[in-house]
């Protein structure tokens, strides 16, 4: 049961990667390629760590939360400062 | 303000707290090995005294509650703003109606806009990208079509609830 929930989850997450890596070539400019990159790679690196949770010890499964809880974190912070890169006076 | 003998002890009790929490942290990514714990200590001194500098104590504190259920509420977001995304890529024509929206806020500048704008960016189809002191953040969404300054305002006052009011200082 557990092994199912860990194959379903996971096999989502690695989808919602590929659809974020196809939305990074289909996508027309910086700043819609940003939405494809920050939300559907953190879904899927989210569906990863869910589905890996059931096949860890405690310690093991806190680290992948804080490493998810990061990657949120450092996305969220970096999509920022490339968007207003990307709308800043005179850059372009 | 002058408290006579009584010392404002936040920052200190804030630094107490910070180094905790770093610390914890620490010790779920590296583990319980002597050396490591040691490194672990002072670096988790020097991050509380560096967070403090950045968010001096009192200014974010959250309602634990109220943050609970907005974590919950964002884990959920989350996922149909990836759901979105990955629909529009996925289809062959894709339904892209991308464009800037002006979005007037009621946080001040500083940290909670920041947040906030940090925060927004994780929600389905915005995109902060830029803020000035007219109290405009310019949001680049990915379809126009919907009413996309209603629903920032509903997330702003979500996050405003989060926050416990300033101490007045």
């Amino acid at each position: 049961m557990a092994d199912l929930f860990t194959i379903l989850a996971v096999s989502a997450g690695a989808v919602l990667f590929l659809a974020g890596t196809l939305g990074l070539l289909r996508f027309p400019d910086t700043l819609t390629r940003l939405h494809a990159l920050t939300k559907v790679d953190n879904l899927g690196l989210g569906l990863v760590v869910l589905g890996l949770l059931p096949q860890l010890g405690w310690l093991a499964a806190a680290k992948m939360l804080a490493v998810w809880l990061l990657v949120q974190l450092s996305g969220a912070v970096v999509t920022q400062i490339l968007a207003r890169s990307v709308r800043g006076e005179g850059e372009s | 303000m002058e408290g006579g003998a009584s010392k404002d002890t936040r920052p200190a009790v804030a630094l107490l707290l910070r180094s905790a929490a770093y610390f914890l942290f620490w010790v779920v990514l590296a583990g319980t090995a002597a050396k490591d714990l040691a490194a672990g200590l002072v670096t988790a001194v020097i991050a509380a005294w560096l967070s403090l500098q950045l968010i001096p104590a009192g200014e974010m504190t959250l309602r634990p509650g109220r943050a609970l259920s907005l974590f919950a509420r964002f884990l959920w977001q989350s996922v149909v703003a990836g759901v979105t995304v990955a629909r529009i890529v996925l289809t062959p024509r894709m339904p892209l109606r991308p464009g800037m929206v002006a979005y007037r806020t009621a946080l001040p500048p500083g940290n909670r806009r920041f947040l906030f704008m940090t925060y927004a960016s994780l929600l389905p189809g915005t995109l902060p990208t830029r803020t000035d002191e007219t109290d405009l953040i310019e949001v680049h969404a990915l379809d126009c079509g919907q009413p996309v300054a209603e629903l920032l305002a509903e997330e702003e006052a979500r996050l405003s609830a989060v926050l416990a009011e300033r101490p007045s200082a």
